[in-house]
């Protein structure tokens, strides 16, 4: 009975636990390639000129807080900034080599194909939609932050100084924009077109045409392609990406993957940790018990040769006696026998108890 | 019953003023935090989310209250009676330890009244926090069953208190599944930041890491705690605890020498898996060599040599070296080593409120323990249940 | 175990531990310090030699040495041996007299005598003078004294080219020598089995780096059997001559024979500006003198025969001396040897000889330094160039024939008698040089003065394009540049870098005719037409580098209007508030 209940208990915490392992889609030989149809943004870093207009679309589009400094101070972008609570996007100037000209790098929700926040969120508040966009919804957050901790880009940000109902901040890629048929914010007002929307598979096709036709201006890498599983938003630069703020040490590993061994691992300890626990329990408790029994086979001998060896002595005593007894008086004799016969029986139980005492130990198990 | 008096009668001792304003600040600080939210009182930022409030209060928190099923599978599942007078603190100390992590985890997360949500709204099931927080809302179930039979002897209930005593072996069970699950996933939560935590602490067996220090973690908090129980509440145990005590003493120090030794060989292990010796010999590898030196090799043998010398006192202190060197690993892997790549001026260091709040859950907890132990039968046993073990 | 035993194990044992952590703490920074070899800027030193001959016989053990050779020079000059020895001092004496250029002996196969050389000449010496009470250097009490990771001194050597100013200097300076050419030009003389002077220009076998290529060449049966390197070449001939002249007693030659004299930037700058005066006095006497014709048809995969017609890619003449005074030397062209490209190496298949660089490839592979095409588009990086050149594809000409023409003319009839003979190729392609017109310029008629655009003028009033004062500062630019003249040739050609993807004419297409009015991303597979003029005009803008900068030289001239400074071209719209 005891045992039934609890194999119907750990079969349930199994089932339980059993289920992130299988919607991590690490297992198995598929690949998660996209969703097909996903959109996503094309950055050149060659035609961006840092006008900061995308920030200020950006700004309008999502009705964010104004900035203490207006978008047409371009002097913030001496020091380097990034998103924060306030701001989704940000654009950070570099001078990769000195006397050339700056080069400018836009950081936002690179929206990951296979999202780490998206993997880490405990409440399932991130989604990945079929458009491509990477979505936050703030009406299950617990405001744990661990997205922020897995983001690999350091993207989102939170809203710290809210003490009730803090959100974490980042990029839609302006996704309700992109249901309506617009393009995202940014998008559309960059002068240069150095943001160019379409289909994800469109903009790799774009990018390496761009490196192909102009192999002196672009490196032969286009970012996000591969990066964490690869993004949507993706980048082609003509300085390297490391030198405009941009990690190249990332790998191509998706986020997902790097979690999916310690969850594939918790239906084993579900599954084998109570048999292995049981067995051990009943293994140790065998060999109380045997040794339980040992010792009470051979207490229950020592008593037994005790009082066979008390009944002996008493019998070779008793013929003694009576012979003795054929000398004294008879209520005399009769008298002394039965005193020394009490202190011998005394004796052997004393011997017994003894006996019996120090195999004892194990009392316990007799309460389960 | 002589047991239940106030040991130290009438005034209050220095150490209980000092609580008392530890209390007050904590009041003080928690009214800040809900008006002014996190911003008010810590120095996270959106480079660094969590800070001593995950690093300390829930990590080391977890990590610390290992003991609880550490002692009880030495004593339930592995049969080594012996250590049975030590059970019962141990639990409290693990009831207690998971309580105050899932009660300083309202003041770090920024919604706390949706703590429920995971489990009962919208279940990420992909998240390893998923899993850290569904097995320590049941393993805090557990701890709180496995501990009831304390509270209900002393409410006198005994149908209530025997029927529960009877899920002693499942429940032990189900605690060290549980214990293996979330301890090693507070670990796996790394795994998903490879960029962002130090190569010669990340690692693909971070879970495995978690999980195996975890067992001296728990076993060296029993100790630890043992020790300073004894200092203040020697007049409250019973001849079955003291035997068990030092039972516990040497009997854990040996087990936690071995598994301090296993440890460290799976760090050598993910050492050479990932060939990161070449760290080493950088700023970061001396730190990384006095973190495993210092407060694992170090203590392992002084372990060991305390319990071939039968030396208690020193595998007292070794103990408290071991504690701290949890503290210190974890503090390590989520505040130290992660985010080493960012700039001084874009690291973390945690203001003052911070401390405030960790302290005053301590203290809470402090005060929570001495409550419990001066007033229901945890060093000693409930005169009415005796039969029930001898 | 008795107590203070016990207390002594675990002393011992944190003792270890405590041992072990300050161990860890001082190898920890050294060993990361170990990358940070950056010198700081400014310390460049042209004399910089990384010892490591030894890495030849084994791998090296030590950080390589970083010597300063004219540092020792100046300091053993100052000594009283050196009147005697001279260089001397550290260089061996060959038998022929000569300086060798080995430090002490040349270097043997065994390591360990190798290693003594460099120890025993450097230490000894340096401990000698210590002695003396000089100033000197380390004297062995620690290997890290010289086997330093991080020198502190970056190397700034430069190389020597010896271009034909500078060559013609030389020239001048031996005219009347006996010797002539063969003062510096050596060639091999089978007969006396050894190396003889090379008096004659035509006895020159070319440019040295043909015979002396980067490492020595060791062939066997063949004489000679070694080769110097360039390096060991250069320094050999040159330095011991130099050294020889600037030395001699009442010698008014100021022939550098130090490191710095010849790789310094500063003194290679100071003689370039000495040779190209001389040479600007000398005229043709400048040109080094191989025989080579004023102009030439290039040798193609078709070979010349009288009467041959229908040329399928035509003949392309070839101005080779307007050429040679755009290059250095003869090597930017003929960088291998002075014979015909095609005979061997760059075969019209490609050989393994030539790198399977196929003729068609050597003529025209746009990324090569030395083919035609290439050099060319090296000269449109220049500012006035790049502007046009640099902004659609990286100004690659446009496709079709009309790329082909300016190069490649096409011949009416048959090809005249006597063409398999080179002074009738010639003749042929002066004769089409010459024939070569400019197109008519254009005149004001032919630009629009304003152009207005009104592509985002919701917010912004229209913008009003100065057209015709652009193309006129274009136009000046590059007026006087004799390959834009060879190349722009159709009277609209230069419309064609803004007015790009459609054939040059008078009124070219509008570019709202390719460029959408909206950006419709990707699919469009063409920039919108926001992007396009912002693309033509800041593109143009910052290739030339005059983004944000005063480039007319008239009086009271604005600056271009900087990326970033919408106002600059565009007036905002009354009532409409631009975000900012």
């Amino acid at each position: 009975m005891q045992r039934r209940t609890f194999l119907k208990l750990i079969g349930s915490a199994g089932l339980g636990a059993a289920l992130p392992a299988a919607t991590a889609k690490a297992a198995g030989n598929k690949a998660f390639t996209g969703y097909p149809d996903a959109m996503g943004v094309l950055f050149d870093a060659t035609k961006c000129i840092g006008c900061r207009k995308c920030e200020a679309a950006c700004n309008e589009v999502n009705e964010l807080p104004k900035p203490e400094k207006p978008f047409d101070d371009l002097s913030v972008m001496n020091a380097k900034r990034r998103t924060d609570a306030k701001t989704y996007t940000v654009v950070n100037k570099f001078v990769p080599v000195d006397g050339r000209p700056p080069v400018f790098a836009k950081t936002q929700c690179n929206h990951c194909q296979e999202p780490a926040c998206a993997s880490a969120c405990f409440v399932k508040a991130f989604t990945k939609t079929p458009e491509g966009a990477v979505v936050y919804d703030a009406s299950v957050c617990v405001g744990c932050r661990y997205c922020m901790v897995a983001c690999p880009f350091s993207v989102p940000a939170y809203e710290y100084d809210e003490p009730l109902t803090p959100r974490v901040m980042k990029c839609t890629m302006c996704h309700p924009r992109i249901l309506e048929g617009k393009l995202p914010g940014c998008v559309e007002i960059c002068p240069k077109q150095a943001l160019l929307f379409g289909k994800r598979s469109d903009l790799i096709k774009t990018a390496w045409e761009r490196i192909g036709n102009e192999p002196g201006r672009y490196l032969p890498h286009v970012y996000g392609e591969k990066e964490m599983g690869g993004t949507n938003w993706l980048y082609i630069s003509g300085a390297p990406f490391q030198q405009i703020g941009m990690r190249e040490d990332l790998g191509n590993t998706p986020a997902p993957e790097l979690t999916s061994g310690a969850l594939a691992a918790v239906p084993v300890v579900v599954g084998l940790w109570p048999v292995l626990l049981t067995g051990i329990y009943a293994v140790s408790k065998r060999k109380d018990r045997v040794a339980k029994e040992e010792r009470e086979a051979a207490v229950a001998e020592a008593v037994t040769a005790a009082k066979e060896k008390a009944a002996a002595k008493l019998a070779d005593e008793l013929k003694k006696a009576e012979a003795a007894g054929k000398r004294l008086a008879d209520a005399e004799a009769r008298k002394a026998v039965e005193a020394y016969k009490q202190e011998l029986e005394e004796k052997a139980k004393a011997a017994a108890a003894a006996a019996d005492e120090s195999g004892d130990e194990s009392a316990d198990e007799k309460k389960e | 019953m002589s047991h239940s008096t106030q040991t130290n009668k009438g005034g209050m001792s220095p150490l209980m003023v000092v609580g008392g304003i530890f209390l007050l600040l904590g009041l003080w600080l928690t009214f800040q935090r809900f008006y002014g939210g996190l911003g008010a009182v810590t120095n996270l930022d959106d480079n660094n989310p969590w800070g001593i409030w995950i690093g300390f209060d829930l990590l080391c928190g977890v990590a610390l209250a290992a003991g609880g099923y550490t002692t009880s599978a030495a004593c339930y599942i592995f049969g080594m009676k012996r250590f049975h007078g030590a059970v019962r603190p141990a639990i409290l100390t693990a009831f207690l330890g998971y309580a105050l992590v899932v009660f300083a985890l309202h003041y770090d997360v920024g919604r706390p009244w949706r703590l429920p949500y995971p489990i009962f709204v919208s279940p990420g099931t992909t998240s390893l926090l998923f899993e850290v927080g569904l097995c320590v809302f049941l393993y805090l179930t557990v701890l709180f069953i496995e501990y009831s039979p304390v509270a209900l002897e002393w409410l006198g209930q005994k149908r209530l208190r025997n029927a529960v005593h009877k899920l002693t072996l499942v429940l032990t069970i189900f605690g060290v599944v549980l214990s293996t699950l979330h301890q090693s996933s507070l670990g796996a939560l790394f795994l998903i930041a490879p960029s962002k935590l130090h190569p010669l602490w990340y690692s693909s067996y971070l879970p495995l890491f978690f999980f195996v220090s975890s067992m001296f973690a728990g076993m060296s908090m029993v100790i630890f705690e043992g020790t300073i129980s004894h200092k203040n509440f020697h007049d409250k145990m019973d001849e079955d605890h003291l035997s068990a005590s030092e039972n516990v003493v040497l009997g854990f120090a040996k087990a936690s020498c071995v598994v301090m030794c296993g440890y460290l060989a799976l760090k050598l292990f993910g050492l050479a898996m990932d060939d990161n010796w070449h760290y080493l010999g950088t700023g970061w590898g001396a730190w990384f060599l006095f973190e495993l030196l210092g407060f694992v090799a170090l203590p392992a043998l002084l372990y060991g040599i305390g319990a071939r010398e039968k030396n208690v006192k020193l595998i007292r202190w070794t103990a408290a070296l071991s504690v701290l060197g949890i503290v210190l690993n974890r503090f390590n892997i989520s505040l130290v080593a992660f985010n080493y790549h960012l700039p001084a001026s874009e690291r973390y260091f945690p203001s003052w409120q911070e401390i405030g709040i960790s302290i005053f859950v301590v203290t809470v907890g402090v005060f929570a323990f001495r409550f419990i132990v001066t007033r229901m039968p945890i060093f000693y046993e409930h005169p009415d249940y005796k039969e029930s073990h001898h | 175990m008795e107590p203070f035993m016990r207390k002594k194990t675990v002393a011992l044992l944190c003792s270890v531990f405590i041992a072990a952590v300050a161990v860890a703490g001082l190898v920890g920074p050294e060993a990361a310090g170990g990358s940070q070899g950056a010198a700081p800027a400014g310390t460049g030193r042209s004399d910089l030699i990384l010892i490591d001959a030894l890495s030849a016989l084994a791998p090296l053990e030590e950080a390589k040495v970083a010597f300063l050779h004219d540092k020792h020079t100046e300091a053993l000059a100052k000594g009283k041996d050196w009147a005697q020895k001279g260089c001397l001092t550290c260089h061996p004496q060959e038998k022929d007299g000569t300086m060798g250029l080995a430090f002490k002996k040349p270097v043997g196969a065994d390591k360990a005598a190798a290693r003594d050389v460099f120890h025993d000449g450097c230490i000894s010496c340096h401990k000698s003078m210590a002695a003396a009470g000089e100033k000197t250097g380390p004297t062995g009490a620690a290997c890290r004294d010289c086997h330093k990771k991080d020198p502190g001194v970056a190397d700034a050597r430069q190389d020597v080219v010896v271009d034909r100013n500078l060559h013609y200097r030389h020239v001048k300076a031996y005219e009347k020598d006996d010797k002539k050419c063969g003062v510096c030009h050596h060639r091999w003389d089978e007969k006396a089995g050894k190396t003889v002077p090379a008096v004659k220009e035509t006895e020159v076998p070319g440019a040295c780096a043909y015979c002396h290529l980067d490492k020595p060449v060791v062939q066997k049966g063949v004489k000679p059997e070694i080769i110097r390197s360039g390096r060991q070449a250069a320094h050999g001939e040159c330095v011991s001559c130099h050294y020889k002249r600037a030395t001699e007693p009442g010698s008014k030659i100021e022939s550098p024979y130090t490191c710095g004299g010849c790789h310094d930037a500063a003194s290679q700058a100071k003689a370039a500006e000495k040779s190209k005066k001389a040479a600007a006095e000398a005229g043709d006497a400048v040109r080094m003198k191989r025989g080579q014709p004023d102009a030439a048809l290039v040798a193609g995969s078709v070979p010349f025969k009288a009467g041959a017609k229908n040329l399928p890619i035509g003949v392309v003449p070839f101005n080779h001396k307007a050429h040679e005074g755009k290059v250095a030397t003869c090597q930017a062209c003929h960088h291998g040897s002075l014979d015909s490209c095609s005979a061997s190496c760059h075969t019209v298949a490609g050989s393994k000889k030539g790198g399977w660089v196929t003729l068609e490839q050597a003529f025209h592979k746009r990324d090569a330094e030395r083919s035609c095409v290439g050099c060319h588009a090296k000269a449109q990086q220049a500012p006035g160039c790049v502007g046009c050149h640099g902004i659609m594809n990286n100004g690659k000409s446009l496709e079709g024939k009309s790329a082909c023409a300016p190069c490649h003319k096409a011949v009416d009839g048959p090809l005249p008698a006597g063409i398999e003979e080179a002074p009738a190729r010639q003749a042929m392609a002066a004769a089409l040089l010459k024939a070569r017109t400019a197109p008519a310029a254009l005149t004001d008629d032919d630009i629009p003065e304003k152009v207005t655009i009104k592509v985002i003028s919701d917010k912004y009033e229209p913008s009003e394009f100065p057209h015709r004062k652009i193309v006129r500062a274009m136009l000046e630019r590059i007026k006087d540049d004799p390959m834009a003249s060879a190349f722009h040739n159709g009277q609209y050609t230069v419309c064609a870098s803004c007015h790009h993807n459609s054939p040059a004419a008078k009124y070219p297409p509008s570019c709202a005719s390719c460029h959408a009015a909206a950006d419709t991303g990707a699919k469009a597979g063409r920039p919108a037409l926001k992007a396009a003029y912002h693309g033509q005009c800041m593109g143009c803008h910052t290739k030339m580098g005059i983004e944000g900068k005063v480039y007319s030289s008239a009086p009271g001239a604005k600056a271009v209007p900087a990326n970033t400074q919408c106002e600059g071209c565009h007036k905002v719209r009354a009532g409409q508030a631009v975000k900012q």
